[in-house]
């Protein structure tokens, strides 16, 4: 690169993914040679990740956000943001990173117990040393053996406590006898699972928990040992525990819970095996053809353990249902065992945090208070239209494609052509707002009257159009976009370029929905004894919540609310040809209200058992009106309070959430890819190694394409990046 | 305005994909199997974290999970201390061995390494010399002479029907326009066999076959010879085919190769 100016770089999208590749390409490290403009849909950065002060200062989210605890590059890049931020906390409460994020350790899943009721299983993980981000403490190289080690621990914890659970517990088995080739060696454990296959000594879950031992053991010469004996013997296992166990834990929920989790430990672990995983240089990806539920049973999990709350949260948590019809839960088996054995063995501090304000306001402001600092430009109420590639005939021998020009539609004009102001003030905490400011834009009043819908899909107006052209707009493009919006902006990519046209069919996404209520009750006079958590595996259409009544000291009422609930789940794709209707989004909005409202009357009854006045209908007078004065006759009764909340239908194609469905991963693009030259991809979209969507895929995705740009970060300080 | 010839680029990348699984290139984390992981009430080892708080067996089982991967890199460090290797936290050989950054260049380097720790320290690894390769073969390095794959050891067994009379080589002789990975299964016992490989198909249908692909034994050497040669216009993507036994037509192994895109 012989340009002494600076390196212009166009990113389009300001979500997690844009922001951290905005935050990498300036870091002073590089001295300026990188100069950053995003551009930005609307009045707010945030993405998928966005939210706005509304009424009370009210946190309106887009959905539930947690952040959990191996989220390595999410929290690393945050903290470093945080520390660059130098808030001064005698002015915001929000100063450190550590104040922004609390520490979670109360999780759960809802399960349909046998006995005909949704029951909480609850469990209380522990905190690690350490927390998530730490500078300076390298990470373990992580192996499929490893976690299979791992794995195998738990199953042995799990038995022995089922063990003392059972109340006619059977004497311990003799330990088997020493083998005479040498303790420790191939041949000594070879020759104790051939004689405990032999004898079969797996009569009692003692001998049990000791042959999964010796497994482990094995794990640790997997290439010296013969696998078809290993399987057979993990088999015999499996089928030992299966008769202790199951007349048992028939009658137990908590025995059957246990009993589950060991079914599908053992699945994980014997298709491991099977599937030659901890050899193949492809690691779980080798797997991603297979739907996770397919692929636990062909690994010899029970249809119940496959149906378990646990792993229908595993669905849950990641909105995994194909154009979100809950008849269809599907995710590629590879990132599934992956993502939870990195959630469950590799997580620092806590299992999940919570955020102790809106995400918008722990996370997006801070990014844009420090990258203004730095220099980076924000271009808002921007719509890309077009990626304009050069003409193929004009490339040179050798040249790679490039884009040549970015189009956009330009939604409204800054008065005085300076940059918007973006953020609000909240009793010292910069937070973004629900609407946009009208008074900074060029006849704002009238596009308020008017309705303008500066985030809406379905609304095109623009006050004018701009074209960025290489080596004067920009010299790099980032595109940061939400992946259900690619195939909307990169029309003449997906024209000319099979690869895209496969990525945008191939990698789908789904829209999703959430509401938020606000009560005068606390959660325990709605019945829920237990501290705050988070559940999943609920039952649809809302199959997670998350007690969040920390917030209700960051927002403004007169008289703070006394508990605050969040809920989401997938929400069903229309046809297509009912998405080009204009009214489709009002459309989608009522029918979350609908499900919404149906949902408080019936079913969450089963979570807080005092939460109904009388069969079938919810406790509506508890539900928080910011309208309303402390005392005043109420504005509306019944289940019209409802309209006092908030809800949201995610539909627009930037709200979507990227599945990972089998079959779809190698379809994802790399921001990596070299095949154009100045021009890369950020978002959980892509092929950023850890491929679902969250937010630290999306951080590792900005912080690969800020190494396709410029080299750094290392690939190898992109944590979890090489990883199985 | 027609010409961007002053335009800036993005530098030439070091490798487009994440390294999977580092067994491939290490070999397991220690030849010893890991000492039993901690059972209840087992004290904690030293830099673990902190001991269970009790409470329900999930979370003393992910607790006690957590020391077994202690006891793995404790292992996998000190084999790969043993080889002169960088490790993550570790220092550099004293030897004045090669920076961090050269050794971490790409995968296909990696596996040179390893190759050379291999040919070093295996009994009977295969000849080096042969006709030279074409193209780019991940995890092989591109121009480099084909050298043995890295098909695992068989260590000696206490259990006769277990036993193999040592190890087989690989030598790949592969012509690909594009990055090539190949990864190589063959059963115990093989060697010897007149064995064929099947077309290497991709699950999409609409993806040609890689036809012609060769396996000739040559018992002398103990060695396979696995031929290769990917047609310019093959799409990326993952094939793969069945290595069969020509007289009985038992399967005996599978073949994949990955085509980068």
């Amino acid at each position: 690169m012989s340009n002494q100016r600076p390196i212009q770089v166009a990113i389009i999208g300001g979500g997690c993914a844009g922001m951290t590749a905005a935050f990498e390409l300036t870091r002073p490290e590089h001295a300026g040679k990188y100069h950053v403009t995003v551009y930005q849909l609307g009045w707010r950065m945030g993405g998928k990740g966005a939210s706005g002060r509304g009424p009370a200062d009210r946190i309106h989210e887009h959905g539930l956000h947690l952040w959990m605890g191996f989220y390595e590059n999410a929290f690393r890049v945050m903290r470093e943001c945080y520390a660059e931020l130098k808030r001064d906390p005698t002015k915001c409460h929000i100063a450190d990173w550590r104040d922004a994020f609390t520490p979670d350790h109360f999780s759960g899943v809802a399960d349909w117990s046998p006995s005909g009721r949704w029951l909480p299983w609850r469990v209380n993980l522990p905190p690690f040393d350490g927390q998530p981000g730490d500078p300076g403490n390298p990470l373990p190289r992580w192996t499929i053996a490893d976690y299979l080690a791992r794995s195998l621990t738990l199953v042995r914890t799990l038995l022995t406590a089922v063990q003392h659970h059972e109340a006619s517990a059977p004497a311990p088995a003799t330990a088997p006898s020493p083998s005479t080739a040498g303790v420790g060696t191939p041949e000594s454990l070879l020759e104790d699972v051939s004689r405990l296959l032999k004898y079969g000594q797996l009569a009692t879950l003692a001998a049990i928990v000791e042959a999964l031992g010796l497994v482990e053991s094995v794990l640790g010469v997997l290439p010296r040992f013969p696998e078809s004996v290993l399987v057979r013997f993990l088999d015999a296992i499996s089928t030992a525990a299966r008769g202790q166990l199951e007349k048992v834990t028939e009658k137990d929920d908590e025995l059957r819970r246990l009993w589950e989790i060991i079914e599908l430990v053992l699945a994980v672990v014997r298709g491991s095996i099977r599937f030659r995983l901890l050899t193949d240089a492809r690691g779980f990806d080798a797997i991603d053809d297979y739907d996770c539920r397919e692929w636990l049973r062909l690994n010899g999990a029970s249809e119940r353990a496959i149906n378990s709350a646990f792993v229908r949260a595993l669905y849950d948590l990641a909105f995994a249902y194909e154009d979100g019809d809950f008849s269809r839960p599907r995710i590629a088996a590879g990132q599934a065992v992956r993502g939870a054995l990195r959630a469950f063995f590799t997580y620092r501090g806590a299992f999940f945090f919570k955020m102790r304000s809106g995400m918008g306001d722990i996370v997006f402001a801070p990014f844009y208070e420090v990258l203004e600092r730095r220099g980076v430009r924000f271009e808002f109420f921007h719509r890309l239209e077009n990626v304009k590639l050069a003409d193929a005939s004009r490339l040179k021998p050798g040249e790679r494609p490039y884009v040549e020009a970015l189009e956009f539609d330009v939604q409204a004009q800054v008065k005085g052509g300076g940059e918007y102001q973006p953020l609000v003030d909240v009793r010292g905490l910069p937070c973004w707002p629900a609407e946009p400011d009208y008074t900074q834009l060029v006849e704002g009043k009238r596009l308020k009257q008017e309705g303008w819908k500066f985030e809406s899909h379905w609304d095109k107006r623009k006050v004018g159009t701009k074209v960025l052209r290489v080596g004067e707009g920009f010299d790099f493009v980032v595109l940061a976009v939400g992946g259900g919006a690619v195939k909307h902006v990169t029309k003449e990519l997906v024209e000319r370029d099979a690869r895209w046209r496969e990525m945008v069919e191939r990698v789908k996404s789904v829209p999703t929905q959430a509401f938020q209520i606000w009560m005068s009750a606390g959660m325990r006079e709605l019945g829920w004894t237990e501290p705050p958590i988070n559940i999943s595996g609920f039952v649809e259409p809302f199959d997670t919540w998350a007690d969040m009544s920390h917030l209700a000291s960051e927002e403004s009422w007169k008289r703070p609310p006394r508990a605050i609930a969040y809920f989401c789940s997938a929400l069903p794709d229309a046809p297509e040809a009912e998405q080009q209707s204009p009214s489709f989004p009002e459309a989608q909005h009522e029918k979350v209200r609908r499900d919404a409202v149906r949902f408080l009357n019936r079913d969450i009854v089963h979570l807080w058992p005092r939460a109904q006045q009388k069969p079938g209908e919810f406790r509506w007078e508890l539900l928080m009106d910011p309208s309303e004065a402390p005392g005043s006759e109420p504005r509306a009764r019944g289940e019209a309070r409802f309209a006092s909340q908030y809800w949201t239908a995610n539909v627009n194609p930037t709200d979507r959430y990227t599945l990972s469905l089998p079959g779809s991963l190698r379809y994802r693009i790399s921001p990596l890819d070299p095949t154009y030259d100045n021009f890369t991809v950020a978002g959980d979209w892509t092929d950023c190694g850890f491929n679902e969507g969250c937010v630290e895929a999306a951080v590792m995705s900005g912080r690969l394409a800020s190494h396709a740009l410029s080299g750094l970060p290392r690939l190898e300080d992109i944590v979890g990046f090489d990883h199985p | 305005m027609d010409s961007h010839d002053d335009r800036v680029k993005r530098p030439e990348p070091q490798r487009t994909g994440p390294v999977r699984n580092w067994w491939t290139l290490f070999g397991p984390p220690g030849s010893v199997p890991p000492s039993g992981p901690g059972m209840p009430g087992m004290p904690p080892m030293p830099g673990m974290p902190r001991p269970p708080s009790g409470g329900d067996p999930v979370s003393q089982g992910v607790q006690l999970g957590y020391r077994v991967i202690e006891e793995y890199m404790r292992q996998g460090q000190n084999v790969a201390r043993m080889f002169g290797m960088p490790y993550p936290g570790g220092t550099m050989p004293a030897s004045g061995g090669p920076p961090m950054e050269v050794l971490f260049r790409s995968f296909s380097e990696f596996m040179n390494l390893w190759m050379q720790m291999m040919g070093g320290r295996a009994p009977g690894a295969a000849p080096t010399a042969a006709a030279p390769a074409v193209g780019i073969a991940g995890p092989f390095a591109m121009g480099e002479p084909h050298v043995p794959a890295p098909v695992p050891r068989q260590a000696p067994v206490s259990v006769p029907q277990q036993s193999e009379g040592g190890q087989v080589a690989l030598t790949l002789e592969l012509e690909s326009p594009r990055r090539t990975e190949v990864s190589f299964d063959l059963r115990p016992r093989s060697l010897g066999l007149p064995l064929v490989v099947h077309d290497l198909r991709a699950p999409e249908a609409d993806k040609p076959r890689i036809t012609g692909v060769a396996l000739e034994t040559v018992p002398d050497e103990e060695r396979l010879v696995l031929r290769l040669r990917i047609p310019a216009e093959q799409p990326p993507g993952i094939y793969s085919g069945i290595i069969l036994d020509e007289r009985t037509s038992l399967p005996r192994g599978t073949l994949t190769v990955r085509l980068a895109p």
